[in-house]
């Protein structure tokens, strides 16, 4: 029983050192997409996007993907610190870190763990040490989400800016290339004697 | 352009029309009329020194030369100007010449800094003051350059454990502007600590330290001896290719790559200390409707505080315990297989919905489960919820109970009191808000260009891609990236402060707790009884005027959240350059 306990542990820690974990991804993106997105890197084996319950707001799906090797799942990992990737051309590059077995749904037991409870009394003087505890994780949780909200706030504004950019650039080349198409560049050039071909 | 018109590197700080930026290589013929102008300048200042023996009569190579008061040479290493650069080159000297035109040259093989290279370093840290020589084959090797671009001599110092290098003294080290220890190839754009034996034709061992017995004018002897062959190659090679250009481009295309990890001002500093002031305080509405089943829980209150002193001496005690059927084989009897997002959103609606934290981060899904089932012999159903940042203390779980009365039980009995899980973690429970995905919410950085979808009249499909580095869309994922980062420093700040505070804490509970097991553990080695509340009582008197440090303790946890944010400010400081 034991073996085999340690057995599954090894192999799920095997399948995590081949995993890797990306965030700010996209929520029109699929299985689909991701798979064709990393197929010119490795071979992907399973992905498993990690749904999200508790935060009302949320900074792209996040997914764990498994590649055939660790090399591959290396690899992939440097390509996207160093160079932004984007996936289906969003401008909102993707992040990919390794992962953790934490991450993991149906991650096996360490083997050898005992899980230790104890209650602690409102007699014990150990409670008012517990119950700050308990308070600071409250705050720090609150702390938590209140820096979440605003990060997307930064997240909005920013997409904003560069929606309002986008549009700009699409303006200016659609109206490039409408005098091109009618002839207007044609007469202007002529009207200012400068040569419109690349000679 | 043709090949007879001669463009120079752009080193010379001469503005005239035929300066590329790019650097071009020259063969020196037809005096440009930038170059004379230089020559003429630079007549005074310019002296060569020793010159080698060579056969050929147009080119005269030198070891040594004097400019602008310093003498420099061969195997010196200098630092080179470069138009338009914002730091100078460091270029080891390996050959020096005139030609016969009278225009000054020396090759040089060049040292990568690290913002050069930082794309390729992988998972490689360099220190700030840590060069690379290049090597390998291809372009960024070496380069010919005007002598009269140098600036100043530079002392790089070997650090390379490899036999044909002397290591230097301490105290040379400590002399040194710069040190290298690997060599950063251009072919494999990869970093490496294995030496070759040539680089650009040159023997890697001139490369290296100079032994310090020697001063510099009997090793160049001796070199200069052994090495005549190649500096006699070197002459015939330019007569050779006199009409050839060869295109070496400096470290340019190195420096002008995107670097992902941009030089972030951490002014996000007075941002996060803003963040912080204003706190919000959770509101817990359920305790309201909770404390109405308070009294009629009263009985069941007894009954586990009843059973708490058992369970522990079960712990301390190295007896085979026999569990309680795992928790993993009664879900498969009692509840039946509905994919997880419904049955969140059936408990949620049911009330049996249970958001827990503060567990430990090693903690999985059965883990929590079985803990549940000690603790409070209920059954639940349990999933981790991964953490958002790899330095988040704090571990949550969803828990989904059997019945709302189940959930309330839980979650009053865990505010009255303290489960204590794992290294000491107090377990803290609240309703859980459920929040259904939504789909259609607008995701920052989307944007949809539809209309340029219905202009070309089929179905354009954005491929994946990494973003290259003139297009607009490069410019939009920078800006994105440094948002990342930025968030990323302040997420790091934030959790980093958390997780002192909290450790403080905890030091504290573990410290009460291994006290007590240690004391009770003597005690009921010696006799086993179960009276153990009043050996109990005895050990926790001295620890009571203890009392007094949780009181400070929450004196310092309110002032904790200034103090990390300030740190990431002098932590982030290298970064800036």
């Amino acid at each position: 029983m034991g073996s085999e306990d340690e057995q599954k542990y090894a192999a799920f820690m095997e399948k995590v050192k081949r995993t890797m974990y990306l965030d700010n991804i996209s929520p029109q993106v699929t299985d689909a997409v991701i798979k064709t997105a990393f197929e010119q890197y490795g071979t992907v084996t399973n992905i498993h996007f990690i749904p999200n319950y508790i935060e009302p707001n949320y900074s792209g799906k996040c997914a764990l993907v498994e590649l055939e090797n660790e090399k591959q799942a290396k690899s992939i990992i440097e390509v996207l610190s160093s160079y932004p990737f984007m996936m289906s051309g969003m401008p909102r590059p993707v992040r990919g870190r390794h992962a953790e077995p934490e991450m993991f749904d149906d991650c096996p037991p360490k083997p050898g763990r005992k899980i230790q409870v104890f209650w602690v009394d409102p007699k014990d003087p150990q409670f008012e040490v517990a119950q700050k505890l308990k308070n600071l994780t409250k705050k720090h949780v609150a702390e938590q989400s209140f820096l979440q909200k605003k990060q997307l706030e930064e997240e909005e504004k920013l997409s904003k800016q560069q929606a309002e950019t986008l549009k700009g650039h699409y303006e200016k080349f659609e109206m490039m290339d409408s005098i091109l198409c009618d002839g207007t560049s044609k007469r202007l050039s002529r009207f200012y004697g400068v040569n419109l071909n690349d000679d | 352009m043709e090949a007879s018109s001669c463009c120079i590197v752009s080193y010379i700080v001469v503005c005239s029309n035929f300066i590329s930026s790019i650097g071009i290589l020259v063969s020196v013929f037809g005096g440009d009329q930038a170059m004379s102008q230089l020559v003429e300048e630079n007549q005074k200042t310019f002296k060569w020194g020793i010159k080698i023996v060579t056969d050929d009569s147009e080119i005269k190579s030198y070891k040594s030369f004097t400019y602008q008061g310093v003498q420099y040479f061969l195997q010196d290493c200098v630092y080179l100007y470069r138009e338009g650069a914002k730091d100078t080159d460091i270029g080891k000297l390996v050959k020096m010449w005139e030609s016969k035109t009278g225009a000054k040259r020396g090759k040089v093989i060049w040292f990568f800094r690290p913002v050069d290279v930082c794309n390729f370093l992988r998972e490689y840290e360099p220190s700030w003051n840590e060069l690379f020589l290049a090597s390998g084959e291809g372009r960024g090797v070496s380069n010919i350059i005007p002598l009269e671009a140098i600036v100043g001599k530079c002392n790089v110092a070997c650090t390379a454990k490899d036999r044909r290098n002397t290591l230097l003294s301490k105290s040379d080290l400590a002399k040194a502007n710069y040190y290298v220890s690997h060599i950063f190839d251009v072919g494999d754009l990869r970093i490496s600590d294995k030496f070759p034996d040539i680089i650009d034709k040159i023997k890697v061992e001139r490369l290296f330290n100079w032994s310090q017995n020697n001063p510099k004018g009997n090793l160049e002897c001796r070199t200069g001896l052994s090495a005549g062959a190649q500096l006699k190659e070197k002459p015939t090679n330019t007569a050779e290719k006199p009409t050839k250009i060869e295109i070496l481009h400096a470290s340019e295309n190195f420096e002008n790559r995107d670097k992902p990890k941009a030089n972030v001002e951490c002014r996000n500093d007075p941002s996060a200390n803003a963040l912080l002031k204003v706190k919000e305080k959770p509101t817990y509405t359920a305790e309201n409707h909770i404390k109405a089943e308070v009294l009629s829980i009263h009985e069941n209150l007894e009954h586990h505080t009843l059973e708490a002193p058992p369970l522990k001496k079960r712990k301390i005690l190295p007896v085979a315990e026999t569990d309680p059927p795992s928790p993993s084989q009664d879900t498969r009897r009692w509840f039946f297989t509905l994919p997880w997002e419904d049955k969140v959103k059936e408990a949620h609606e049911q009330g049996t919905l249970v958001h827990l934290y503060n567990l430990d981060l090693s903690h999985t899904a059965l883990d929590v489960q079985e803990m549940i089932s000690k603790a409070f012999k209920v059954k639940a159903h349990a999933k981790v919820i991964p953490r958002r940042h790899s330095f988040d203390v704090y571990g949550h779980a969803l828990v989904i109970f059997e019945s709302k009365d189940d959930a309330d039980l839980v979650m009053c009995l865990l505010k009255d009191r303290c489960l204590v899980v794992g290294e000491g973690r107090p377990l803290v429970a609240c309703k859980a808000t459920f929040n259904e995905p939504d789909m259609t919410l607008n995701f920052p950085g989307h944007l949809i260009m539809d209309s340029l979808k219905h202009k070309f009249n089929r179905k354009a499909v954005f491929a994946s891609h990494c973003a290259q580095a003139n297009t607009i869309e490069h410019e939009m994922a920078m800006q994105w990236r440094m948002l990342q980062n930025k968030s990323d420093l302040w997420w790091e700040a934030l959790y980093k402060g958390q997780a002192k505070e909290f450790s403080h804490c905890q030091n504290q509970i573990m410290k009460h707790r291994t006290d007590e097991l240690n004391t009770s553990a003597v005690e009921v080695t010696v006799a086993h009884e179960s009276s153990d509340v009043p050996n109990r009582t005895e050990v926790e008197r001295p620890s009571a005027p203890k009392s007094d440090e949780p009181n400070r303790t929450a004196v310092e946890v309110t002032s904790g959240p200034e103090s990390p944010v300030e740190r990431p400010q002098s932590a982030s400081h290298p970064t800036l350059l």
